[in-house]
């Protein structure tokens, strides 16, 4: 948030020299963040942010194996999603598909976290993503999401 | 795992079903279901407190030890 408002700080001082290019690109930038903002919650629009042409989307992916069947590891990461503080959007348990976002804070807009699972010899695949709606640089808040999710399933197997 | 869950063959002597034990002793289901498959970490002594209880029986009753022959691994 503070990058962005120093950003547009940035392009009004500039204006001044080159005012149609900046213009343009202010233009740009600013519609495509409102589109980015407009379309964060919908989990059709996965593949635009988690996407690696996508350069203007910071993201991080990491993949776990869990051995616990799938039925119960997505119940769980449910479960663990919204003890961790994140806001479950969209959940398909068939398809083994997670959707969450992490609350706008005063360093950050908030984070998509897309989690995919996948059944492969009695094992479950967790492929994790964490992404910025909009930025370049994620100042750590990416790799923040994915360790706190994996510390509260950690502290959540005690029962 | 050497430690073994016998909950499921606790709830069958009992007759009872894993939604029934979820509401008697206020442990979800999917973490009934770590336990009963031994893939839990760790358990609180007060839901084994609680387990035993709503089963009527011993902690030994639920929890058994198996040497795996992995050297106490």
């Amino acid at each position: 948030m503070i990058i962005f408002t120093l950003f547009m700080v940035v392009i009004l001082t500039m204006q001044k020299q080159n005012p149609t290019l900046l213009s343009v690109v202010s233009l740009a930038t600013g519609a495509l963040f409102l589109f980015s903002l407009l379309v964060r919650q919908n989990i059709n629009f996965k593949p635009f942010f988690t996407s690696k042409f996508n350069f203007l989307t910071s993201k991080i992916r990491h993949q776990k194996e869990f051995d616990l069947p799938k039925d119960i590891l997505f119940d769980k990461m449910m479960e663990v999603l919204t003890e961790a503080r994140f806001k479950v959007r969209y959940a398909d348990k068939g398809a083994g598909v997670l959707f969450a976002t992490s609350n706008i804070s005063i360093f950050s807009w908030g984070e998509n976290i897309y989690v995919d699972m996948a059944e492969a010899d009695g094992m479950t695949k967790v492929d994790f993503c964490s992404a910025c709606f909009f930025g370049i640089v994620s100042w750590g808040k990416n790799e923040q999401n994915y360790e706190r999710l994996m510390e509260t399933f950690e502290s959540s197997l005690i029962i | 795992m050497a430690i073994i869950v016998n909950l499921d063959v606790m709830m069958a002597r009992r007759k009872m079903s894993l939604n029934e034990l979820s509401e008697r002793v206020g442990v979800s289901i999917v973490n009934l279901s770590i336990l009963k498959q031994s893939k839990g970490k760790a358990i609180r002594f007060s839901t084994l407190e609680s387990i035993c209880s709503a089963l009527n029986c011993q902690p030994g009753d639920l929890l058994e030890y198996r040497d795996d022959g992995a050297g106490g691994e």
